[in-house]
């Protein structure tokens, strides 16, 4: 065992420096796949990896896309009222891009746009239905909300190089869409992408957890004769016991 | 410990709600009104989307009341017909409700429609249960005003339909306890209660039902009540959280248990007073919603 250690420490360094010589961007993540459990408050993914030579790194973290519904309130004498439904598909779950420096002094807006590295690139794809009077004011409205929910995130700041090595620490929220997500790393030299990695990280609840929420949306109405029963059985059974104890 | 609802889809520390489950169920123990009424307002107060905190709230009190009814069924304190032909009308008001409730959500409503319910009806409680214990307070040993208990009996009787009682020794049209039931069902799938505020005051005044069989009928029907739109709300609307549901009826019992023993060696007028201050304050709260500018005009909303 030592001995192997020994060999790989030998070793590795060597394949780093030929995978250097050979691709400019080499990109790790320290999980491949993320488990939520019932006491899944949220995790950290580190993405780390080696550049060759100078430039500049930005990561980007997108779920599949995900369906929501939004609500406008509207005054109507006195009282606050929520107007009617709008859904809004076709945009990522989840959307976050960490840089080693503002994107816009990275690259020219048109390859932004181009690439989806922005949040306004988001909305290019999405649909809203019905559609609203003002699309414009909701459009910006789901990108407020959904970056206040830390669902949709920037940092200019979250990459960080240090002599050709870079890491980034992506912080996933508790509430995350489940589902294959692509993570692309890009390098970026003199206002252009000189290279890119895709990797994918995969988010899935498991255990008891995802066997109950699997149970209560797809068999919903077995689920809710079943946790009825539970709910009257331990009812019961708790006040036969407490009724026992104090007689 | 935090807690990930997948139901509800967010997180929360599942000791809160243990602890919302200890405290009504306390104060439902102290004074021997139902908690029901305070539970939804409590879960929407900390962000569960109002459908799931009303269905399981409806589906909570499944846990909470099977112990009482089976102990007034054995005690002969259930008047079964009356029970079936309550049971008639609240199934089928549990089933419209549960589906207005859907249509209600999907259409973005669904949140206000409860808001505007839970102020008029606490408020009303609220309002009522103060007025009482302070009057009640104020001369401790007088007598309680006798009510004529004749006003409406020639109108209930002329109603078609009219059944024999048994158990409460009475005769009466089916219609009226169809329709108090149906008024039941529909409250428990649009507010998450189980109606007994509702119930036991029109079985004792309307339908003049003796005091006994009041308490052990009504708390059978809402039983089954209950049971009926938990299931639907689950079925229907995916709107019932398993962990919110156990965690509350774990609560609610020991709670309701301390409540009861605490009760003995306290004044009624007292308690009374205090769940009162508390209902009002939960309605005040809630109807405040609706008049302050929020913060944000867009929000995201629960899709169906």
């Amino acid at each position: 065992m030592l001995y192997l250690r020994l060999l790989m420490l030998v070793f590795i360094p060597g394949f780093a420096m030929l995978a250097h010589a050979a691709t400019p961007l080499v990109v790790a993540t320290s999980t491949r796949q993320v488990r939520v459990t019932s006491d899944f408050v949220g995790e950290n993914v580190l993405v780390y990896g080696a550049i060759s030579g100078p430039g500049q790194v930005i990561v980007v973290l997108r779920s599949p896309d995900s369906t929501e519904a939004m609500q406008k309130k509207s005054r109507s004498g006195p009282i606050w009222l929520n107007g009617a439904k709008v859904t809004v598909t076709d945009t990522p779950g989840l959307w976050q891009r960490l840089s080693s420096a503002p994107v816009r002094q990275l690259l020219p807006e048109a390859t932004l746009q181009q690439q989806g590295l922005t949040r306004s690139a988001l909305l290019l794809q999405a649909r809203f239905a019905p559609k609203p009077q003002h699309l414009n004011t909701w459009e910006h409205a789901f990108l407020d909300q959904k970056t206040r929910q830390r669902q949709y995130l920037v940092d200019p700041a979250g990459v960080v190089i240090h002599q050709g090595l870079f890491t980034a620490s992506i912080q996933l929220p508790a509430a995350l869409p489940l589902g294959h997500y692509q993570l692309t790393t890009y390098l970026v030299r003199q206002q252009k992408i000189v290279a890119e990695d895709k990797q994918q990280l995969d988010v899935k609840q498991v255990g008891f957890q995802a066997w109950i929420a699997r149970f209560a949306i797809r068999n919903s109405w077995l689920y809710g004769v079943v946790l009825t029963l539970v709910l009257a059985t331990l009812g019961f059974g708790l006040g036969i016991i407490m009724r026992r104890r104090s007689a | 410990m935090e807690v990930f609802l997948p139901i509800a889809h967010m997180d929360v520390n599942i000791w809160l709600i243990v602890s919302f489950g200890l405290v009504v169920g306390f104060l439902s123990g102290l004074t021997g009104v139902g908690g029901g009424i305070l539970i939804t307002p409590l879960l929407i107060f900390i962000g569960v989307p109002p459908l799931v905190a009303v269905g399981t709230g409806a589906a909570q009190i499944v846990g909470g009341s099977a112990i009482g009814s089976y102990a007034h069924w054995r005690m002969g304190n259930v008047d079964m017909r009356m029970a079936f032909v309550l049971l008639a009308g609240s199934w089928t008001g549990g089933l419209l409700g549960v589906h207005l409730a859907r249509i209600l959500e999907a259409g973005g409503h669904f949140s206000l429609v409860v808001t505007f319910l839970y102020v008029i009806l606490l408020g009303f409680i609220g309002t009522s249960m103060l007025i009482e214990s302070l009057l009640a307070l104020r001369r401790p040993r007088s007598e309680h005003p006798k009510k004529s208990r004749n006003t409406d009996k020639s109108f209930l009787q002329r109603l078609p339909g009219q059944m024999d009682f048994p158990v409460s020794g009475l005769r009466l049209s089916i219609l009226t306890p169809v329709l108090l039931g149906f008024g039941v069902g529909l409250l428990t799938a649009l507010m998450g209660v189980g109606g007994g505020f509702v119930m036991v005051p029109i079985m004792l005044y309307v339908l003049k039902m003796p005091t006994k069989v009041v308490v052990g009928t009504s708390l059978f029907q809402l039983l089954f009540t209950t049971a009926e739109v938990g299931i639907l709300q689950a079925g229907m609307n995916h709107a019932v959280d398993p962990y919110l549901a156990l965690a509350l009826v774990l609560g609610s019992i020991f709670g309701t248990q301390f409540g009861a023993r605490a009760g003995a060696h306290m004044q009624g007028e007292h308690l009374r007073l205090v769940l009162a201050l508390v209902v009002v304050g939960v309605a005040i709260k809630m109807g405040l919603g609706l008049f302050i500018t929020p913060t944000h005009i867009f929000s995201m909303a629960r899709v169906v």
